[in-house]
Parts: structure tokens; C-alpha cells; sequence
């Protein structure tokens, strides 16, 4: 049986496993005591506050998803994607300023490997690409291990091709493969993040781990060349050459805006997370574009 | 180019990644080929064209404004 008899669209699959995300991330948070100060002074009991500030991002990040579905209906799938990001960056301001997230995380670092200085520019950033390498990590990695049930669940396009779903065990491999480089590449950033944070004697642990994640996420990384076709090598190239290009407009800019202060020093560190970040925005770009969507290939046929 | 390579799958009752194993390549690949958003190298184009026993112009064709008509 074809796949487009076997497999109809499940275009909420995707909102409801955001919105079972949202609360996951909203239950290891706290609200910020700012936010409780401002509802207190409205007149908001501190229990009704507090369980209206967990509620909020919850309602927030769905929201975001089924309004950018509804602005993105009948688009390109390019502007589908800057309105998602777009709505997707007001929710998580919104939610990032009323919550702390994730508060048993720095005390269990601070737990092993001693205190850690207030991060910078760069180690947000680090820390940042870690969490969305891992975050993209676990999805790839759902895939890999469940096939076109993950790939519905995680789907929130509105016009799905159901032949992109038909994933089969070659590309479930590359999947796994990539998902294992993903990680090694988020627990290198982390640890680089936490080394950077710590105090004199206490870099090593942390510099040792990011080595061995860097040096694993290379490894994995030449195994998933050798297995990519010539169109997924294409992507891979194509990428790297528009990263070039926007890094070096980015050091540019940068270069400016360090003679005026506005950003720190230049460093190694800097210059890791800010080609790591473009290769990834790079890389979504030019695979969504050669990947296409359902409408171009109802056109083409 | 242009292609009949969907047309030529659709006569076999082949799915993209039906094709996509027997070619040894990705489903994308299948997929941005039908669509004219890549062109496949020569050794791929072969591969196809013995898939289906056929000669590489007629699964093949440029498009006119490579031809200039």
C-alpha cells in the first residue's frame, strides 16, 4: 500500500506534544519574585499567582503554534517558519521574564563541580546551542527509534506530505547517527560553558568532558558523511559556504560593536558559538528549501 | 531539467522511498529531483536510466530556458 493511502495528515499531533512539552518545562520552574511582587500588588492571592504564572507558558508556547498555523496558512513554507520563529521568540520572552526555568539544574552543576561565575554574552550563547543540540537531539533520536509515529508527533505543518513520512531503517540509521553527534555536540557546549564559568582549579573536569563530546561529535560526524548521498553532501556544502559568508559579515558587525563596548572581547569561545549558531540556522535553511513542501510537489506534478 | 521520473514511478506502483532504496540514495533526493529542485549527477542520472532501462533523454530533458526556445 502507498503511503498516501496508508497515512492521513495529524496536523494537532505536533500542538499537543508542544503543549505536553510546555508543562514538562513549566514544572522546573519557579516564578520570577518580580512577577509574584506585581500580581501580589494587584490583589492576587500568592497561590492563585503562582499557579497563573505556571499556567502562562503553557498557554503561551500553544498559542504561538496555532497562530502561527493560522498566519501561516497558505504560504511558503520559508514564511511559515519566520512566523513560528517569530511567535515562538515572544513566548519564550514572555515566558523567560515571568519564570525561572530549569532551577535544579545550576545547583546540581554547582554541586559537582563548585560555584559558577554569572555567565557572559558568549557562555549564554553556549549554553544556548547546547540546550537546542540536545533539544533536537531527543527529537531526532524519537525518530530514529519510532519511525513515522515520532515524525507525526513532532509534525505541526498544516499540509503534510505523507511520502515524508514514509522513513525507512537507512535513514532511521542516519537519524540515530546524527542524533548521537547532536548530543555529543550540546554536552561539548555545556561543559565549555561550565568550564568558562568556573573558578581557577576547577576548569579541568569540565574542559576534559568537552574534549571528549568535541572529539565524538567529529568522530560521529564523518560516519554521517559517509553514509549522506550526493544531494544530502549538496546541503552539507551549501551550508558551510553561506556560513562563511554570514560569519564573516557577523565578525564584521561584531568588530564594530566591540570598539563601542556593546559586545566582549573577540574570543575562541565567541567565534565557536557564533559559526556553530549560523551553521544550524544555515543548514535548517537550506535543507527546508531543497526539501520543499507538499504544495511545490502537487506543482511539479 | 525536467524530468519523468515521477511518472516513470507511478507506472511501477513505486512509492519515493521504494525508488529511493533501489537507487541507493535518500527520499529527499527522489523527491527534489521530481521536483526540479536538484539535478542529479551523471553517474545517478545512469543509475536511473538502467533502472528503468532506458536512455537518459528520455527520463531527461532541459528545461526551455536552457535551450533558449
Amino acid at each position: 500500500m502507498s503511503p498516501e493511502a496508508s497515512k492521513s495528515p495529524r496536523r494537532s499531533a505536533g500542538v499537543i506534544t508542544i503543549g505536553i512539552g510546555a508543562v514538562l518545562l513549566s514544572a522546573t520552574g519557579q516564578p520570577t519574585p518580580k512577577v509574584l511582587a506585581r500580581l501580589a500588588e494587584i490583589g492576587l492571592p500568592d497561590l492563585v499567582a503562582r499557579l497563573a504564572v505556571h499556567v502562562l507558558p503553557v498557554v503561551l508556547i500553544v498559542s504561538a503554534v496555532l497562530l502561527g498555523q493560522a498566519l501561516g496558512k497558505g504560504r511558503t513554507k520559508m514564511i511559515r517558519w519566520i512566523i513560528y520563529a517569530l511567535l515562538g521568540g515572544v513566548a519564550g520572552f514572555f515566558t523567560g521574564y515571568c519564570m525561572d526555568l530549569l532551577v535544579g539544574v545550576p545547583a546540581a552543576i554547582e554541586a559537582i563541580n563548585g560555584p559558577l561565575a554569572e555567565p557572559s554574552v558568549i557562555d549564554v550563547g553556549l549554553w544556548t546551542l547546547g540546550g537546542i543540540s540536545i533539544a533536537t537531539a531527543i527529537m531526532v533520536a524519537a525518530i530514529a527509534a519510532f519511525g513515522p509515529p515520532a515524525a507525526y508527533a513532532i509534525n505541526i505543518e498544516p499540509d503534510i506530505d505523507p511520502e515524508a513520512m514514509d522513513i525507512r531503517k537507512p535513514e532511521r540509521a542516519i537519524f540515530g547517527l546524527s542524533s548521537a553527534g547532536l548530543a555529543a555536540l550540546g554536552v561539548a557546549c555545556i561543559a565549555l560553558a561550565i568550564a568558562r564559568q568556573s573558578g581557577d582549579g576547577a576548569t579541568l573536569g569540565p574542559n576534559i568532558v568537552a574534549l571528549v563530546a568535541g572529539a565524538a561529535c567529529v568522530f560521529i560526524n564523518i560516519l554521517v558523511w559517509n553514509q549522506l548521498d550526493e544531494l544530502q553532501r549538496h546541503q552539507v556544502v551549501n551550508a558551510y559556504a553561506v556560513s562563511a559568508v554570514m560569519f564573516t559579515i557577523g565578525t564584521f558587525v561584531w568588530s564594530i560593536a566591540e570598539g563601542q563596548g556593546l559586545l566582549p572581547a573577540f574570543d575562541a569561545g565567541a567565534a565557536f558559538v557564533t559559526i556553530s549558531l549560523v551553521q544550524m540556522v544555515t543548514a535548517s535553511i537550506v535543507t527546508g528549501k531543497m526539501a520543499g513542501d507538499a504544495r511545490a510537489k502537487r506543482r511539479a506534478a | 531539467m525536467k524530468n519523468q521520473l515521477r511518472v516513470l514511478r507511478a507506472q511501477r506502483a513505486w512509492s519515493q522511498a521504494d525508488l529511493a532504496e533501489k537507487l541507493k540514495v535518500s527520499r529527499q533526493t527522489i523527491n527534489a529531483i521530481e521536483t526540479g529542485r536538484y539535478d542529479p549527477s551523471l553517474p545517478l542520472a545512469f543509475t536511473i536510466a538502467g533502472l528503468f532501462q532506458l536512455s537518459i533523454e528520455a527520463i531527461f530533458s532541459p528545461d526551455d530556458a536552457e535551450t533558449g526556445d
